[in-house]
């Protein structure tokens, strides 16, 4: 046998392994081209927008509580959920980086007495209880993952949310499941440059890292790509899922693209 | 459009020139990195980040060269790197079944009969499976001559091992696998 037979026999047990179709490297790329400020992006994209990498914690920390104020806000208002399923698209790409705040949305550096505050969280219930409301299974995360306490269930319409917070606290862990699709609002878009395509097992999903945060002061929310706000978005069985990991605390670290992907593999639907 | 011009579109700026080369390589540079590091997440990220090194490094490139061995040689190096700081080559003893770790064993060892060693199982898994088994250095080698084509000086700089234990080990190896391709349970 020939060089190129071997050659020709390891092409094909690769084939079968990763199949090349499936191999789309370029959004995940150009993300790390962005996320890296490489001014071939910049220049042909027009990046120059984008703010720099590394914000004040306490800022990224009021622009995060906003962020997700507003992402609870969303999910329990029934037309902040959009429909994806038709085109099997997880997150609805942004037009831009950048867009602009409804006056209510925008962070002064000294807090408003009078400002509106926040909604709280749905209360937490059990997964029992949520499948009951909901009527559909659960999956759950065979064990607490390392460095999370389990919280619990919330219930926002029709969507489950499953809650852990790390252990002193500054780290979540959420996974969000619904029948009817994930919230595809402003906030939750993403420049499609950060879509990355992965695989869950067999099934087709995208990651993202990265969020609009709004910065104090400013009129418009913007796209922080190393936000520390890693998200997974796949399909199973009717349900749409979302697992995100929200916060950089050290004990969490550990949990990327990777450990996601695996997290999300282990779901299981308890009898 | 052709590698010389997409780097050359590249070289001035244009993000459809890199666009193009991962288009082009992305499927067989995953490959490669998987054979190395056999972790699909890991393979993709170690090209993703070739084909950054590629944006950062381009004007490096010499254009009267073929951009392939350029950029394969920073596939492989980063797999390497990173398998070796894995540390994910596997005891064959712990993790192989004996049809897989003897056929690991003969890629390596001129004293074993590979006409024993498929029975009962599909050769091209067998193959990737002990490929797997073997030490990041030597998935490397196989990556290096089999799968990229590289000629075996290129493979002794590449390895910092001497050329002729690249060449008798392929030899062997090349030798052996022959006579397992010709048994009827290798077809």
């Amino acid at each position: 046998m020939d060089n190129k037979k071997i050659r020709s026999i390891l092409r094909d047990a690769l084939e079968e392994e990763i199949p090349s179709s499936q191999v789309q490297l370029w959004p995940a790329v150009r993300a790390s081209l962005v996320a890296g400020k490489h001014k071939l992006v910049q220049q042909g994209e027009k990046m120059n927008t984008v703010k720099p990498h590394r914000i004040p914690r306490l800022t990224f920390a009021i622009s995060t509580v906003v962020a997700i104020a507003l992402l609870a806000v969303a999910l329990a208002t029934p037309q902040g959920r959009a429909f994806a399923q038709n085109i099997l698209q997880f997150f609805k790409p942004a037009e831009s980086t950048t867009f602009p705040l409804q006056p209510s949305q925008i962070v002064t550096s000294e807090p408003d007495p009078s400002a509106p505050t926040a909604e709280p969280p749905a209360p937490l219930i059990s997964v029992a209880e949520a499948e009951a409301q909901v009527g559909f299974g659960i999956a759950e995360l065979p064990l607490v993952p390392d460095g999370f306490n389990y919280l619990g269930a919330r219930l926002y319409g029709n969507a489950v949310n499953i809650e852990y917070e790390t252990q002193g606290h500054g780290g979540h862990l959420v996974i969000q499941q619904s029948q009817e699709g994930l919230i595809q609002s402003e906030w939750d878009r993403v420049p499609a440059r950060a879509i990355v395509p992965v695989k869950i097992g067999e099934l087709d999903g995208e990651f993202a890292r990265g969020t609009f945060v709004v910065y104090a002061g400013e009129t418009s929310a913007t796209w922080n790509p190393d936000a520390p706000i890693l998200r997974l978005r796949w399909v199973k069985d009717d349900v749409w899922f979302e697992m995100t990991k929200y916060g950089d605390v050290q004990a969490i670290e550990y949990l990327d693209q990777a450990g996601l992907i695996e997290l999300a593999e282990s779901l299981v639907i308890k009898p | 459009m052709e590698d010389q011009y997409a780097i050359s579109r590249l070289k001035q700026g244009d993000s459809n020139g890199l666009e193009t080369l991962v288009s082009r390589y992305q499927a067989q540079a995953v490959h490669a990195a998987y054979i190395i590091v056999y972790d699909r997440p890991l393979a993709e990220d170690v090209v993703q980040t070739a084909f950054v090194k590629v944006a950062e490094r381009i004007h490096q490139f010499d254009d009267e060269r073929p951009f392939a061995p350029w950029f394969f040689r920073i596939v492989v190096n980063d797999a390497l790197k990173l398998a070796r700081k894995q540390k994910r080559n596997v005891s064959l003893e712990e993790h192989l079944d004996e049809p897989t770790a003897q056929l690991a064993k003969w890629l390596t060892d001129p004293g074993l009969q590979p006409e024993q060693l498929v029975e009962q199982k599909e050769t091209r898994q067998i193959i990737l499976k002990a490929i797997s088994s073997l030490p990041p250095g030597q998935r490397a080698v196989i990556v290096m001559r089999y799968f990229l084509d590289m000629s075996m000086l290129d493979m002794s700089v590449k390895t910092g091992r001497p050329l002729s234990t690249i060449k008798w080990w392929l030899r062997d190896a090349r030798k052996r696998l022959r006579g397992l391709m010709d048994t009827p349970q290798g077809r």
